[in-house]
């Protein structure tokens, strides 16, 4: 791309021409600010969606031009604000389900929201359109949705990772109504005129819709103007932002004053621009040190903060740099950097106290009460494994099952004593990823063995029903002796000759970190990794399949019921 | 005084939310070592190991409390996508969001009273209760046994791997001992150069 800038340079004619001219910059007066510009044959104007090339992607980067301007020495620089596709997100959409064509807006402070490139790398127009509720928004007609390239209604924050709908007041700098659905300046229902209305109206030659009214307060005469609005942009999607558009603007100016007040806005961008583009490589640094600074005090917004996460994950994060010159890769280095020296000074006090913690409370076996009401019960749950053992000994154990799981053991006590007069200890079984969700179990210690035997015959032979669908299936198990390690499959240690050993004891540190892409051990957690999400998957269907066979049966019980 | 239930309850849910379900860890884990592990992630507050009473299919397992929600689930999205090891490998740990259930004693939910009946042989829906806890019992062997051969194909897995390791190993071994301690390549330097 470099090159081709170059080239651009050399032959001022190369397609390109600017347009309508916005403005100086404000401090260095030889950079100019433009409205639009042609290239290519196409013209392209502020606030156009468009597709740039990057070298290395399968597909075309999607952004909004939203500021354009030639700087002293002839370089014609474009800033977009990008709009990423589900795939260049995929790592962080979790659960979330992307339309066809639909395309998320970048938002926040970090890496990855606009870039400054050269006009150059552009290849066409591109037609998105928001769907998105908020009430800044105009809302758009079917054909519209079906003409578009891609719809957003939703925002990726790049300091988070997280999706939201809620769109904040400024994006990269821009106000967020530029982002939605173009539609008149807010400012201009004050001071729209009916006659303005009939002439936009005739003009465009559409007939009047209903227009779904975000603003339901809004008195009629605001009304009309809302629809004149729609008109307008759709007269805008339809004429795909050509020259019109622009000139149908000043026109429906009222006053004199309106032109100001939009100069006056446009002008506060071109401030903020000079301060942070035109300014000198070094300036821009320090200023990218201080927001990177200022938002790794909070781990969790940190992407560098991740232990060794593996190369090919961090360049997806640094890939938007490409189009700028090699500052932009450079940058996201320095982030990363400063990112880890900040983790290593933070984590070793917390580690070193909690490393104290843990020495005090040797004599707890596994659990750490927080609230003092749980303690009562954690000292009945140390004994609970002995208890268990002995009643299972005593033959006064016994496993109840299809219970809801969100009892407690309070309530399966409660339910013995309701049903049988009988006071038992009972310990609900802690769900584990193998356990159906519906079923819930629970273990239940009688006092004697007799007990245990009349209420397992009673629950057999007849038949207590819990919540109307749940017969509580009773019946005894042979208990593990939970002393036994079960079988864990999967570590492997080497035996090591003597002399390699103690040379290896000294460097050897056992961390817990992310396998690396270019060890042995990658593969062979791959092979682990590949087989637990097939695990996952045939539990699940399994649940699924086990789910259906219960609601048949409840279905069944329901009918009687109701007869 | 003391909190009314409902709070309590929320609390609890609030906690559950910032907890992270971490499966497939190592019998010899110790809480210490989870805690290095997650810290890297966040603030780590609370660990508890699930009890194992002897049942099948259980797994040694770890509920992990994290500062805050957002933390859980950056870790649970990460472990989703890249293999983490903790102190072992080369068998990544699992890691799920935690449900409620999962927790031991956790509090009531608040306003639910458990209806209960008991049926007569002479009920019409006795039958079908009856097959209902046919189907419990069922579906309680068809879980075991899927997760008996699920123990299989992980030990099947373990060999293969530990069969491969070792083979590579030996053959590092050899080399080592050759080339590198007899000076074996330097030998046949020497050799070729006459």
């Amino acid at each position: 791309m470099s090159t081709l800038q170059e080239k651009a340079s050399e032959e001022e004619s190369l397609d390109f021409e600017w347009g309508c001219r916005l403005g100086k910059g404000g401090l260095n007066k030889d950079v100019n600010f433009y409205k639009s510009f042609k290239f290519d044959g196409v013209e392209y104007f502020l606030n156009d969606c468009v597709y740039f090339w990057r070298e290395e992607a399968r597909e075309l980067d999607i952004g909004k031009l939203v500021k354009m301007w030639e700087t002293a020495s002839h370089k014609r620089k474009v800033k977009t604000v990008w709009f990423l596709r589900p795939n260049d997100i995929k790592q962080w959409l979790g659960d979330v389900k992307p339309l066809e064509n639909e395309i998320f807006l970048a938002s926040g402070e970090g890496v990855g929201v606009s870039n400054i490139n050269p006009p150059e790398s552009i290849c066409g127009k591109c037609k998105v359109v928001c769907t998105s509720d908020d009430r800044r928004n105009m809302q758009v007609s079917e054909e519209e949705l079906n003409i578009a390239d891609h719809t957003f209604f939703r925002r990726f924050d790049v300091d988070n990772y997280t999706i939201s709908d809620k769109f904040t007041d400024l994006i990269a700098g821009q106000q967020v109504e530029n982002f939605f659905n173009k539609k008149i300046d807010q400012k201009l229902k004050k001071l729209h005129v009916k006659a303005d209305l009939n002439q936009e109206s005739r003009k465009v030659g559409i007939p009047a819709r209903a227009v779904r009214d975000n603003d339901s307060n809004s008195t009629a005469s605001v009304m009309q103007l809302e629809k004149a609005a729609s008109l307008a942009k759709k007269d805008h999607f339809i004429e795909k932002n050509t020259a019109l558009k622009p000139k149908t603007i000043p026109k429906i100016v009222g006053t004199d004053s309106l032109p100001a007040k939009r100069k006056v806005r446009y002008l506060e961008d071109l401030h903020h621009a000079n301060e942070s583009d035109n300014s000198s490589y070094k300036k821009r640094l320090p200023l990218k040190n201080a927001v990177a600074s200022g938002s790794k005090e909070d781990p969790a917004n940190s992407v560098s903060l991740l232990p060794n996460l593996p190369d090919h994950m961090k360049s997806l994060l640094k890939s938007k740099h490409h189009y700028t010159d090699k500052r932009g890769p450079y940058r996201g280095e320095l982030n990363n950097k400063e990112a880890k020296a900040n983790l290593d000074s933070r984590g070793d006090p917390s580690e070193h106290q909690k490393g104290l913690r843990t020495l005090c409370q040797t004599t707890e076996v596994f659990r750490r009460p927080n609230v003092v009401k749980e303690s009562s019960k954690w000292f009945k749950q140390k004994s609970w494994k002995e208890r268990l053992e002995r009643a299972h000994e005593t033959n006064c154990l016994i496993l109840l099952e299809n219970l809801d799981p969100s009892y407690t053991s309070e309530d399966v006590e409660d339910i013995i004593w309701h049903a049988f007069q009988e006071n038992v200890s009972a310990t609900m079984v802690q769900h584990n990823k193998f356990c159906s969700r519906h079923n819930g179990r629970a273990l239940v210690i009688f006092k004697s063995k007799d007990v245990a035997d009349s209420v397992l015959s009673e629950l057999n032979n007849r038949c207590l029903m819990l919540d109307d669908h749940r017969p509580v299936v009773a019946r005894r198990r042979n208990l593990r002796h939970p002393e036994d390690p079960p079988n864990f499959f999967g570590h492997l240690y080497i035996d090591r000759p003597k002399y390699q050993k103690q040379r290896d004891a000294q460097n050897a540190v056992s961390t817990s970190h992310y396998a690396q892409q270019n060890t042995a051990e990658y593969e062979l957690a791959l092979h682990w990794w590949t087989l637990q999400r097939k695990s996952t998957l045939v539990w699940d269907a399994l649940h699924k399949q086990q789910a259906k066979e219960m609601e048949v049966h409840v279905s069944q019980l329901k009918t009687h019921n109701t007869n | 005084m003391e909190p009314s239930a409902e709070a309590k309850y929320a609390a609890f849910k609030e906690k559950v939310k910032r907890t992270v379900y971490l499966e497939n860890l190592n019998p010899q884990l110790t809480d210490a070592v989870i805690r290095t592990a997650l810290n890297q992630f966040g603030n780590v507050v609370n660990i508890q190991f699930v009890p194992n009473f002897g049942l099948e299919n259980i797994r040694y397992a770890a509920l992990v409390e994290m500062g805050d929600a957002k933390q859980a689930n950056q870790i649970i999205t990460e472990i989703a996508n890249n293999p983490f090891m903790i102190s072992g490998k080369p068998r990544p740990v699992r890691a799920f969001a935690a449900e409620i259930e999962m927790f031991p004693f956790h509090p009531r939910k608040p306003g639910g009273k458990v209806p209960w009946v008991w049926l007569d042989k002479k009920d019409p829906d006795f039958e079908v209760a009856q097959k209902i806890k046919d189907t419990v019992l069922k579906h309680a062997s068809e879980a075991s046994s899927l997760f008996q051969q699920q123990l299989l194909e992980e030990e099947k897995t373990h060999k293969r791997q530990a069969e491969t390791l070792k083979a590579n190993y030996k053959k590092k071994l050899l080399r080592h001992k050759y080339v590198i301690l007899d000076k074996g390549a330097v030998k046949l330097a020497e050799h070729s150069v006459k």
